[in-house]
């Protein structure tokens, strides 16, 4: 009953993942397929995108943990934006808030990430 | 000519309950927190606890399809609200194919695909938690959230009252 699959951007060394309205275990797969993608384009920066997620289960926060652990050991900087705060206290829980940068929206993100690259 | 749909009131001075069925397949869960989202708010509940209780009556709803039935066809889990005039009580419980275990290991990297934190998610969202093995061999998961602190902290003397009488 899982509804819609992940969906990947490129834009530059910016990568953004595309979260459907359920986030459970059947996203892994195209989770996972589409992070490998954006890996593979040597992204720097990767960004989750909830605009319009409205239901994650306990495996769909593991399948965020899982990516958030994996992009940061790649050296990227991860960002988040659209989380309700139901679920911003659900991250806060297991730590995930203090591994990613919470931001307003994809504009606020793009701001910050252009603000950090400049010396 | 509009639609009006019929009132849906709760009657407070007596305990009223609400059972349902579900298939043991992953995503039934959702309907359970279709209909704990709707006693709650008409108990008066606040749109944070009502998200509290969403998370926590799916995550038991989850345990109890993939863990306690399997998700094996022909098994249920059965949902029991039970709203009372300051608390709103749920059961969830399965067929106990496999027993809840007695302690549950730590969610994290080591489990499998990060999984594991349906229960820890629950002991944190709500005010009381119970596990137990029913008599039949089904397990049972039991919360309870109540509508105000005041209401909290005077089920917590009376459970320290008791104990203290034992």
């Amino acid at each position: 009953m899982a509804k819609g699959d992940v969906l990947f951007r490129q834009e530059g060394t910016l990568g953004l993942l595309d979260f459907p309205r359920d986030v459970t275990a059947q996203t892994r797969e195209t989770a996972y397929s589409a992070y490998n993608e954006l890996a593979r384009a040597r992204v720097r920066t990767l960004v989750l995108n909830f605009d319009t997620t409205d239901y994650m289960n306990s495996a769909g926060i593991g399948l965020v943990i899982s990516l958030v652990e994996d992009a940061t050991q790649a050296g990227r900087k991860v960002y988040a934006f659209g989380l309700a705060s139901h679920y911003r206290k659900l991250f806060n829980m297991v730590g995930l808030m203090e591994r990613l940068t919470l931001a307003t929206d994809e504009q606020d993100v793009r701001t910050r990430v252009s603000q950090e690259a400049t010396p | 000519m509009t639609a009006t749909s019929p009132e849906f009131r709760i009657d407070k001075s007596k305990p009223e309950r609400v059972e349902i069925f579900l298939p043991s397949t992953l995503g039934y869960e959702k309907v359970a927190r279709s209909a704990a989202q709707a006693v709650a708010e008409e108990m008066g509940f606040s749109p944070d606890r009502i998200e509290d209780l969403k998370t926590a009556i799916a995550e038991a709803c989850m345990n109890a399809i993939e863990h306690g039935n399997k998700e094996s066809r022909g098994t249920a889990v059965t949902v029991l609200l039970t709203a009372a005039k300051e608390q709103l009580e749920i059961s969830v419980a399965d067929e106990g194919l496999t027993p809840m275990p007695n302690e549950f290991p730590t969610p994290g990297r080591e489990e499998e695909d990060n999984r594991g934190w349906g229960m820890f998610f629950i002991s944190q969202l709500v005010d009381e938690m119970q596990i137990t093995r029913l008599p039949a061999g089904g397990n049972q998961v039991r919360m309870v959230i109540y509508l105000t602190d005041s209401a909290s902290a005077s089920a917590k003397d009376d459970t320290t009252a008791h104990s203290d009488k034992g």
